[in-house]
């Protein structure tokens, strides 16, 4: 099993020891296909994870399973220890689709209102007021969907999906809509709810926006976890790059203590150093060794 | 129940805002207003042939014409009010949002088959009090079981939302839509097949013609209600009356309404369990 280590805003302890998400051995199949071929994956209360792979590596299949909107074939999953689908895991649970639609005649008021009630959330009116200022709708209260733009109707999806301060957050590509300014709100409330002690699952095609705001990143590839970890785990060193004279030269296979042996080697050898930076992977070549070693 | 209740009060505003409902409010005003004048035109004869009363006979035969079309106008209702009820709204996302509340499925497909029904029945039972009402002024007859026949039309009308529901669970709005209607289209065949067997004469036609009717029960509902418009009429008129306009009439009676009842609530159970099953 693959098991996210501790992030830093999980001293947030309120929700006691059970993972708010616990998926083991997990295997869906659709007919002869496996989306999921024994999947193992654990988020604690507090964690920002992101679930990263390919188009059809079984990511939203995993997030719909965690919802109870798809039936493993075979595995556990669960939410806080009950079991994903029950009502008391689809109590502690929010999500926000890739793919959703309000209908055109609902306001932004009455969508939220319908969920407060489905949820048993008590929030009222206050609940609803204070989401849609969280996600920047508050002026559009009264709006219908059907007027709104793209951006603002998965700006409501999220508001939607917090409705009765969920304990785990799954959403599927919840900034795909959204412009840059958008993208920024999203990650600072992505913040905010960590810092609160929600656990959230991220699945996003994109890597900054993940490499940005989730402390832990699982990599899905053909419905399979093919690497997973701490950002700075899996950040592994590519070496030293050196600014000399002649230009950028990348010393490979060197780490961060091995700088000043390197320093005086290279001012023996009379070459001029104009800058120093320890070069690590970054979040697109890790997923992409990981994604490329897989299909090897 | 509280949840389902949610989903029913959501559901009944979603059909109540549905172009095809605005649409066919339109279109029922227009029948209506039509039906008004094509009875003012009916020319009925005050003297009576060989006995019968001619003027019962034109007034029945043209109110049976307004039961069709308010049969159909009713199964063509609960079909768009369902047709896209898991699926089509699955597909289109609408769906999956709601699903994931704590609320069980059966409760969500309750709410949504309740909603369903409700309109689509009080869409039939006022359109038929109008056309009885419009009948009586007109042509100065009311059948004498108007009530029950009003009651077994709404039945059937619910009938197809339960088979509309079910099959909404496997197919996509579109292909629910046609394939409900062909079974509609089924059951008015199988009625047309009793017609012609009418007197007896073609037992094997009679026979199948049984079979339709327990297969659609919604058509067997709809030839009882048309059986209540000539029950207290006799002879010819009786006989010219019983072979119905699209379908022919039959006396039901309570057959007609336990096996609609164990039909519904098998097809209900069977919606239920597909649906539990069912990744959205």
């Amino acid at each position: 099993m693959i098991e996210l280590q501790n992030g830093p805003a999980e001293r947030v302890s309120e929700h006691g020891s059970a993972p708010a998400l616990s998926v083991r051995g997990l295997v869906k199949r659709f007919g002869k296909a496996d989306a999921l071929g024994g999947v193992d994956i654990e988020v604690r209360p507090g964690q920002l994870v992101g679930l990263l792979g390919p188009n059809g590596a079984g990511k939203s299949t995993l997030t719909k399973i965690a919802c109870g909107l798809v039936r493993p074939t075979s595995g556990k999953v669960e939410i806080f220890g009950a079991r994903a689908g029950s009502r008391q895991a689809c109590r502690a649970i929010g999500y926000l689709a890739e793919l959703f639609r309000y209908p055109g005649w609902l306001t932004a008021d009455e969508v939220l209102r319908l969920h407060q009630r489905l949820a048993g959330s008590r929030g009222g009116s206050i609940e609803r007021g204070r989401l849609l200022e969280r996600v920047g709708l508050n002026a559009a209260a009264g709006k219908r969907v059907g007027a709104m733009s793209k951006g603002m109707q998965q700006r409501l999806g999220v508001a939607q999906a917090l409705v009765g301060s969920p304990r785990l957050l799954l959403l599927d590509e919840p900034t795909s809509a959204l412009d840059p300014g958008g993208r920024r709100d999203m990650r600072t409330l992505l913040e905010e709810l960590r810092a609160e002690g929600v656990a959230v699952l991220l699945n996003s095609h994109l890597l900054s926006e993940v490499e940005l705001v989730c402390d832990h990143v699982v990599i899905v590839d053909r419905g399979h976890v093919v690497e997973a970890g701490r950002l700075e785990e899996l950040a592994r060193p590519r070496g030293v790059e050196v600014e000399l004279a002649s230009g950028a030269r990348l010393f490979e296979g060197i780490s961060r203590d091995d700088v000043p042996e390197l320093v005086e080697r290279l001012v023996a050898e009379g070459e001029r150093i104009y800058g120093l930076r320890v070069r690590s992977a970054t979040l697109e070549e890790v997923y992409l060794d990981a994604v490329a070693e897989e299909g090897e | 129940m509280r949840s389902t209740w949610v989903v029913f009060g959501y559901a009944l505003r979603e059909s109540l805002r549905r172009r095809v409902f605005h649409a066919g409010l339109v279109l029922t005003a227009v029948f209506l207003g039509l039906y008004t004048l094509g009875c003012s035109f009916v020319h009925v004869p005050q003297a009576n042939i060989i006995g019968e009363k001619v003027d019962v006979y034109a007034a029945a035969v043209i109110f049976g014409l307004a039961v069709f079309a308010i049969y159909f106008f009713g199964v063509s209702l609960a079909i768009f009010l369902t047709i896209s009820a898991v699926r089509g709204d699955a597909e289109q996302g609408v769906l999956q949002a709601l699903i994931v509340r704590p609320l069980a499925r059966w409760q969500f497909l309750f709410g949504r088959l309740l909603a369903a029904i409700t309109v689509a029945v009080i869409y039939v039972a006022i359109t038929f009090a109008a056309a009885l009402a419009i009948t009586d002024v007109t042509l100065g007859w009311t059948p004498h079981h108007a009530l029950a026949a009003g009651l077994e039309i709404s039945a059937a009308i619910a009938v197809v939302a339960v088979v509309s529901m079910l099959s909404s669970v496997y197919l996509s709005g579109v292909a629910n839509g046609i394939g409900i209607f062909m079974l509609f289209g089924a059951g008015l065949f199988g009625g047309l097949l009793g017609q012609i067997d009418a007197n007896g004469s073609f037992p094997k036609l009679g026979q199948t013609a049984t079979v339709i009717r327990y297969v659609t029960p919604f058509e067997w509902l709809y030839q009882s209600s048309l059986g209540r418009l000539i029950q207290g009429e006799n002879g010819i008129t009786q006989i010219a009356l019983g072979l119905g306009p699209f379908g022919g009439s039959v006396q039901g009676g309570t057959t007609v309404w336990l096996w609609s009842a164990v039909y519904v609530l098998v097809v209900a159970g069977a919606t239920v369990f597909a649906f539990a099953r069912r990744d959205l």
